[in-house]
């Protein structure tokens, strides 16, 4: 149970640093001589939601689903080929140097490939998140699948119990709180791996929206850009943080 | 003693390891009976083959020779349902309630849910655990987690719990603690018990009798005679 005595003022401490942190921003522009396109106010990046034609709803919406899409995708089939990987002994031999080998491969070089082969849009985009994402859960997956202790196993075996027993009751639930530490990193990684698929190539989006107003050095809806980005990242992360309070057993939570 | 009587008959039994090339013998000719009801505890130093004999009798393992019979016309065994094991380490499962965790073996033998449950709960009671069934395995003391697994050895009603030096990793007062509830508890339940120990004073003080076992391979060095404690006995 946790100390719901301790927890007002640390969430109240958190929130005030937060906006302690606006505040210096804010006083840094106003008794500075920095213009206006190096370093906007908050209440001029605030505004630059305001300008007309830079459909900022529309293109949060494509930037979240990138973002969301490929992180279902990678889960999907992370957790999917880890199952499959770590069903028999001699599948994870075979396939577990070629998916460390396949890791060691910057994500972000196969951008350009990616738009070759998909076009640009949405699609490419998402793909470039999922490949960016896909790795840490697979390998945490995997991991998890193996971290049982041998005597669990004596113990079930004992009881002739079967490969498929051990799976549901103990390999499973076993791996989950490995499998929340991977998606708590693919969670930031999502994020990056759309963004740089918008600046690759695209016509819609935060990220290539950042690329339009650079041009004009409207610094202010670049820092709203970037505003916009990191909240995508941070509901993504919460939702991750929330399911894994729901399913995760204290005392098993892996961070 | 009868050969025919013993509740788990074992003669001349041997194993041996590949270990790379070389092959290594674990256990060498190792004979000793059991009775029904008996608590016998298995000496000698670590590293012996101490639990390879137990996973021979929980079926885990083969042996290489010898004769290795558990159960009596009296008593039959069945080596699927009268199995219940201890260990070293409690091994509860972090995600699942106690009372959860004590069921485990009865949803992998397909227990009925509900007797099982009752079961459980009067276990819990039995091993001093009442009121835990709710908790998270990591609310509780390691002694309070080995009792939990205990209760999880007894909960399908098992004739024969093997213990591989289930109090090794408890201090030393919550061991002798431990000590005397497994007594109680064997006395209560009528099981019978292996109890795998590298301790000899807890071997001698729990056992109905000693099997001395020598440093690996594991050979017979003595055992003792049944010392004075029955079931009626109280200790």
């Amino acid at each position: 149970m946790d100390k719901s005595a301790d927890r007002l003022p640390r969430y109240t401490l958190a929130v005030l640093m937060h906006v302690a942190l606006i505040m210096l921003w804010y006083l840094f522009v106003k008794f500075s001589d920095v213009p206006k396109f190096v370093m906007p106010s908050p209440a001029d990046t605030f505004n630059s939601l305001f300008t007309e034609g830079y459909d900022w709803w529309g293109n949060t919406a494509v930037t979240a689903t990138e973002i969301f899409g490929g992180y279902f995708l990678a889960l999907v089939v992370g957790v999917g080929l880890a199952l499959f990987f770590t069903w028999s002994k001699l599948l994870e031999t075979a396939f577990m140097p070629i998916l460390v080998s396949l890791n060691m491969i910057p994500k972000i070089a196969l951008g350009p490939l990616i738009i070759v082969w998909f076009k640009y849009g949405i699609l490419p985009n998402t793909i470039i998140a999922f490949s960016i994402c896909v790795f840490p859960i697979l390998l945490t997956t995997v991991r998890g699948l193996r971290e049982v202790e041998p005597e669990l196993l004596d113990l079930v075996r004992s009881l002739r119990g079967s490969r498929w027993q051990i799976f549901t009751k103990i390999q499973l639930p076993g791996a989950l709180p490995y499998i929340f530490s991977g998606m708590k990193v693919a969670a930031i990684l999502a994020v990056a791996g759309a963004i740089v698929g918008e600046f690759l190539g695209s016509d819609s989006g935060l990220g290539y929206l950042m690329l339009q107003v650079q041009v004009t050095l409207d610094t202010a809806a670049m820092f709203m850009a970037v505003v916009l980005i990191t909240l995508i990242g941070m509901s993504l992360y919460a939702a991750v943080l929330l399911l894994e309070h729901l399913f995760i057993v204290r005392d098993a939570r892996i961070d | 003693m009868n050969d025919k009587q013993a509740f788990i008959h074992l003669a001349d039994v041997s194993k041996s390891y590949q270990r790379g090339k070389e092959s290594f013998l674990a256990i060498s000719n190792v004979s000793f009976n059991v009775m029904p009801g008996e608590l016998v505890s298995l000496v000698g130093p670590s590293g012996c083959g101490k639990s390879t004999l137990l996973k021979i009798l929980a079926g885990l393992h083969p042996h290489d020779a010898g004769e290795v019979r558990i159960g009596s016309a009296d008593a039959p065994f069945d080596p699927k349902r009268d199995i219940g094991m201890v260990f070293q380490q409690p091994l509860l499962l972090k995600w699942r309630r106690i009372l959860d965790n004590v069921l485990l073996p009865a949803e992998i033998l397909g227990l009925p849910m509900k007797e099982s449950r009752e079961r459980a709960r009067d276990l819990l009671q039995l091993t001093g655990l009442a009121g835990c069934e709710d908790k998270y395995p990591y609310e509780l003391s390691g002694g309070m987690q080995q009792r939990a697994s205990i209760a999880r050895a007894l909960v399908h009603d098992p004739k024969l719990v093997l213990m591989d030096e289930p109090f090794g990793a408890l201090d030393a007062l919550t061991r002798e603690k431990m000590n005397l509830e497994l007594l109680r508890v064997w006395k209560e339940s009528g099981k019978t018990i292996l109890f795998v120990t590298h301790g000899i004073s807890e071997a001698v003080f729990l056992g109905t009798r000693v099997v001395v076992l020598t440093s690996g391979p594991a050979r017979m060095a003595t055992t003792s005679p049944s010392i004075c404690r029955t079931r009626a006995h109280s200790t």
